[in-house]
């Protein structure tokens, strides 16, 4: 059984993305509440424990559980940190792959696999460029 | 490694429309200009530049899009290229094809454009999983070189052409409103038929008195509503009738193509094996005199709007038991073995009669409320009695109609849906799941629900009410799919008195 792990670079974009998000709502906080109320002071702590949550431990946690495993039967999707979801797919069932990639992603060298097949669809997120490939090489060879 | 192919150029006007949303900024400044300047005219043109600035990025865009879409054919299937910030590339293998269909629409023949799409079993339900305007000397190539490499043509090739009389009845039959317009003659022209002529005068004044308290000028308003109903029905019977005009369906090897349309020409080429079902369609008139409406359900055929997945508009049994044969031989027809025992009919009947009891207890409730309107009331409450009186008979008909029977593998589900009958043939294969549902009072009676979900891009789903649970699981057992838990109980039940004597 083939194993495909996130590379770290998924990691750090999502931290990044995290951060940026942090600073627009603590931008918003600062520009329309009047500062030193206690509504100013409760929304940027929340805001700061929610980033420290996320960045810190939550997106972490997320990157390490996301695995996609592949054999000679099926496909096999796992995430989540919270709620642990495990979505298997047929192979036989595959009817064809799309391959996404944004402007970030493609800077990255990531791409997003969207696997579709009779009665459901499977999402490969943010693998990397070569193994993307080697993943939809693998795939559309099972196709019978 | 080949370049990928773009669509026609008329596609970069067509794609045009996707952006015209942009135009909200020139009219947000004409409207300022409107509003809070003195010199209109002058003004607004100072600015002229920004307009046409977004008119070229709107263009611009069109030409984006259009040169970031492109296809290429590959050994094993289509690769699709498209989007301008998030690229998307996709391969379709020519053996997943289900469906490749093209459109030769009236206002793109001058330019020489087709529609060209194809379908797979997966994706969305809403759209194909592939769709380009090309060129046509582009387009005959694509669609020849997804059948050839999917099948080894024949050279016998079988081919259905319906009448344009049965054309026209399924253009009536399909034509939306004709219910509503029918209904609504009945309600305002024959109510002095049913209930005499002072009744009638008394209705149409006390409607005048209400319309003419609430609006000025109601009746010809009326009349207009009524006109709108009988033109919107004319047009899609029309329309209806014009795109499936000139309709033929040939076999030929592993596909199945039809052809339809009289002024744009649709063509779509089906696999056989990818084929989820048959369909009949028949209401009480129909079935009354015989008829059927043959429907064919493969993805990709019949999904744009307004499009009907058609494979005989319309034919007698004996006619389509021959058509079956000619085109589709791996789908036969049987007789319904499980079907609902008589002591079930009372679960056909309970819920009309209880429409029908629902509705005379509101109108005399009404009545009770509003003494000064009677003779209206009396009138109302006979014209909406009247679907709930047409579902009795629906389902006095549909007890004798409903049954599944299964033949080398392919089943025929005969149930009721709304006020349609349905007689479906599907393959084993093409069968996702199977439930039986069974209600309190099933559970005492006996009987059960039979739930199958067939093969879709969305959710296709038929149920056969009120069948005997033990003939039941009896046929389902054919499917080898595990049995129910409350099934294998009920079975372990009756194998008891046989192990016990």
């Amino acid at each position: 059984m083939k194993q495909i792990t996130l590379k770290k670079r998924v990691l750090v974009w999502w931290e990044c993305a995290a951060f940026l998000a942090a600073i627009l709502l603590a931008a918003l906080v600062l520009l329309i509440f009047v500062p030193g109320t206690w509504l100013w002071y409760l929304l940027l702590w929340v805001l700061g424990a929610v980033y420290v949550l996320t960045s810190f431990l939550y997106l972490p946690l997320l990157w390490m559980s996301i695995i996609y495993c592949v054999d000679d039967t099926c496909l096999m999707c796992h995430g989540g940190v919270l709620f642990p979801k495990t979505r298997v797919m047929h192979r036989e069932r595959i009817a064809f792959i799309t391959r996404v990639q944004g402007p970030v992603s493609s800077m990255l060298h990531i791409a997003t696999l969207v696997v579709r097949a009779a009665g459901g669809t499977a999402v490969v997120h943010m693998v990397h460029e070569k193994q993307a490939e080697e993943l939809e090489q693998e795939l559309y060879g099972g196709i019978e | 490694m080949k370049e990928y192919a773009h669509a026609h150029p008329i596609d970069i006007l067509l794609s045009v429309s996707r952006f015209l949303g942009l135009l909200i900024f020139p009219v947000l400044r004409a409207i300022y200009s409107l509003l809070f300047t003195t010199n209109l005219l002058i003004d607004w043109l100072r600015g002229a530049w920004f307009d046409l600035l977004i008119i070229l990025l709107i263009i611009g865009l069109g030409f984006i899009r259009w040169q970031r879409r492109g296809y290429r054919l590959e050994e094993s299937g289509i690769r699709w290229k498209r989007g301008i910030f998030f690229v998307q590339t996709q391969l379709i293998p020519y053996e997943k094809l289900s469906v490749v269909a093209k459109e030769r629409l009236f206002y793109l023949m001058p330019l020489r454009a087709v529609y060209v799409s194809a379908d797979t079993d997966g994706g969305d339900a809403h759209s194909s999983d592939f769709s380009m305007l090309l060129k046509k000397k582009e387009a005959d190539p694509l669609v020849e070189k997804c059948r050839a490499l999917r099948d080894q043509p024949q050279k016998i090739e079988r081919v259905y052409l319906p009448k344009n009389r049965n054309i026209a009845i399924l253009s009536l039959i399909a034509s939306n409103s004709l219910g509503g317009v029918l209904f609504l003659s009945t309600l305002f022209s024959g109510a002095g038929k049913v209930l005499g002529r002072n009744i009638e005068r008394e209705v149409f004044d006390q409607l005048t008195t209400v319309t003419g308290w609430l609006l000025q000028g109601i009746p010809p308003a009326a009349a207009m509503v009524g006109l709108l109903i009988l033109g919107g029905w004319c047009m899609s019977f029309l329309v209806n009738l014009i795109r499936h005009l000139r309709f033929s369906a040939a076999r030929r090897g592993n596909w199945l193509r039809i052809e339809s349309g009289l002024i744009s020409r649709r063509l779509y080429d089906i696999t056989v094996s990818r084929i989820n079902l048959v369909e009949m369609q028949q209401n009480v008139f129909t079935k009354a005199l015989g008829l059927y409406s043959v429907f064919l359900h493969a993805n990709g055929y019949g999904k744009k709007k307004d499009e009907l997945s058609v494979l005989m508009p319309s034919c007698d049994r004996e006619e389509f038991q021959n058509n079956l044969r000619l085109l589709l031989p791996e789908f036969s027809l049987c007789r319904a073995t499980v079907k609902p025992r008589v002591r079930y009919l009372s679960r056909f009947l309970i819920p009309p009669a209880a429409w029908i009891g629902g509705v005379s207890l509101f109108w005399w409730i009404v009545w009770r409320l509003v003494p000064d309107l009677h003779s209206t009331l009396l009138f109302l409450w006979l014209m909406s009695e009247v679907p709930c009186v047409w579902y009795l008979i629906v389902k006095i008909v549909s007890f004798f109609h409903t049954g599944i029977g299964v033949k080398n593998g392919v089943y025929t589900l005969r149930y009721t849906f709304l006020y349609r009958f349905k007689t479906v043939i599907v393959p084993r294969e093409r069968i996702v799941s199977i439930q039986v549902k069974r209600s309190c009072m099933q559970f005492i009676s006996g009987c059960c629900d039979v739930v199958i979900d067939t093969f879709s891009e969305g959710k296709k789903r038929h149920v056969i009410p009120n069948i005997p649970l033990y003939e039941a699981q009896q046929i389902l057992k054919c499917t080898d799919l595990p049995e129910p838990v409350l099934l294998r109980k009920e079975k372990r039940n009756r194998k008891k008195p046989s192990s016990a004597s």
